[in-house]
């Protein structure tokens, strides 16, 4: 190129410069990998990976058919249902974003006041932006007990 | 004023010309350089309003950090205490509450005038780039300091607000909890929005003022009756451009007559300002309470078009709308220049700002009369 033809020896990369930017542009990314991982650790916490954990919750007496029960199990607001015998466990938090999607027992519905979000009584959408149904938590029953598998939210919120 | 000339002048001035090398005079012809006509109408020198309004919360803001504790366990009660204890503990909260609104409502009535006299065009484009992160800084100010009062309306616009983010592909759900420092909205939250709140908006705000500013002093404002004689005469209509195809324009000196306005308009923002505060003194909702929702909650006025965007449509629609609404918006200029080059339309920016200005309105009333 005419460019290169015009530089001065004074101008032109020698090998030793060369390698030496190269080294310590090598260098520099090591470090900035070796930085970035450790930082990343430090503003994204530990709390990125929550753990399942399974919460007793009530006894199946305590919750006959055609009841509900709203409870806080490991930090979240579930509300506990028996359909003839079915136990299930509904989560409250708005799948639009996240407010606190409250069972009102005079409508027989999950209303969310932050964007009007209705949900029927299975947690299924009935109207609003929301894109989902609620979420639902697995239900195990033990000797008569209610245990629900919620992430350990404890400490939060 | 030279170096050599500095060190022939006796006394202080002699002294800290050479310890301080500036030239005076140059800064003071800067000063005066002349600006256009058009100028002197109000609402053409609501630039520096937002100015005025950032160092009126610079100040306010600094004083509440003497007395504001950012955990969640005592942001509450702090506030508490400087809205009900302290002596002037309300004037200051209450001027820095309504300086936040009134600041929003000087940028966005700043970049109407701007974006309807098209004074973003070309050579302006990236000023007009340097304004609309003015703006997102301001909300994103406004947006965080309502989430540090930690009342029930603090912490479910945190929650919604967050939230959004999640939906942003790839990157969404990381950046969500890297916003809130977990999955909840929670102690970690708050001690990530509060330094974000005092010191790296003020930083990146101060930064960007710096930008707008010195890009206005080396283009110069848009000089509409230049502008619009030039266009006449390309179209051959009348006002003939003269000998080298500029147009003369009536000019005056920005220092002093220029900044006359601004404090003008200045005084006048101050005695709202004071006023507002003495009449509608701040307000404190009730404990933010994670369990739950209150059933009327709404976001500040100025959220209020997204709020019932949001309410409107599907929540991937929704937020694809704002996202394409707000990425047309930051690149105006360059759109509006293809309409003019494509279609030779130079007044779609009128009529788009007359149609969102309208609906913006129309969705704030709606809100504010729904319940």
């Amino acid at each position: 190129m005419d460019e290169e033809k015009n530089k001065t020896p004074d101008q032109a990369v020698t090998r030793r410069d060369f390698l030496v930017s190269g080294a310590m542009a090598t260098s520099l990314a090591a470090v900035g990998v070796v930085a970035g991982s450790f930082g990343w650790q430090f503003v994204y916490p530990a709390a990125a990976k929550i753990p399942t954990v399974q919460v007793l919750a009530t006894s199946l007496s305590k919750l006959p058919p055609g009841t509900r029960k709203v409870m806080k199990l490991g930090g979240n607001e579930v509300v506990l249902m028996n359909t003839n015998g079915t136990v299930r466990a509904i989560s409250t938090v708005c799948t639009h974003l996240g407010c606190r999607a409250a069972w009102e027992e005079g409508r027989q519905q999950f209303v969310c006041p932050c964007h009007t979000g209705i949900f029927d009584v299975n947690g299924k959408v009935v109207s609003g932006p929301q894109p989902r149904a609620l979420d639902e938590f697995a239900v195990e029953i033990k000797s008569g007990n209610v245990y629900v598998a919620v992430p350990q939210k404890e400490g939060a919120g | 004023m030279s170096m050599e000339s500095t060190q022939q002048v006796k006394g202080w001035r002699g002294w800290l010309g050479q310890r301080f090398p500036i030239d005076v005079k140059v800064y003071e012809e800067l000063a005066k350089e002349p600006v256009p006509k058009h100028m002197e109408r109000w609402w053409f020198a609501l630039g520096g309003t937002p100015l005025l309004l950032f160092v009126i919360q610079g100040v306010t803001g600094i004083l509440l950090t003497w007395y504001y504790v950012p955990r969640p366990e005592f942001a509450y009660e702090s506030v508490t205490r400087i809205s009900n204890e302290l002596p002037f503990g309300w004037w200051v909260r209450g001027i820095h509450q309504w300086g936040s609104q009134l600041m929003i409502i000087a940028v966005i009535l700043h970049m109407l005038r701007t974006f309807t006299t098209g004074a973003y065009r070309k050579p302006r484009e990236l000023n007009w780039l340097v304004g609309t992160g003015l703006l997102v800084v301001t909300l994103t100010f406004a947006f965080t300091g309502y989430a540090l009062v930690n009342d029930q309306l603090s912490y479910w616009a945190t929650t919604v607000g967050t939230n959004m983010f999640a939906e942003i592909p790839v990157v969404g759900p990381i950046m969500l909890q890297m916003i809130r420092g977990g999955v909840a909205v929670t102690a970690d939250t708050m001690t990530r929005l509060y330094p974000l709140h005092i010191g790296a908006l003020p930083t990146a705000i101060a930064a960007l003022i710096a930008l707008h500013v010195v890009l206005i002093r080396f283009l110069g404002v848009t000089d509409l009756d230049a502008r619009e004689r030039e266009r006449l005469a390309r179209l051959g209509k009348s006002a003939t451009v003269k000998g080298n195809g500029k147009v003369e324009s009536s000019h005056f000196p920005f220092f002093p007559d220029h900044v006359m306005t601004e404090l003008v308009i200045g005084m006048a923002v101050l005695i709202i300002l004071v006023n507002l505060t003495i009449l509608f003194p701040p307000t404190l909702g009730p404990k933010a309470d994670p369990a739950n929702t209150p059933l009327h909650i709404k976001p500040e006025w100025y959220f209020y078009p997204v709020f019932r965007w949001l309410k409107l449509f599907p929540l991937q629609i929704g937020l694809a709308g704002l996202g394409v609404g707000v990425l047309g918006f930051v690149f105006w200029p360059f759109i509006d220049a293809f309409v003019e080059r494509r279609f030779g339309n130079r007044d779609i920016n009128v009529i788009l700002a007359f149609i969102v200005a309208v609906g913006a309105l129309a969705f704030i009333l709606w809100e504010l009369f729904s319940v």
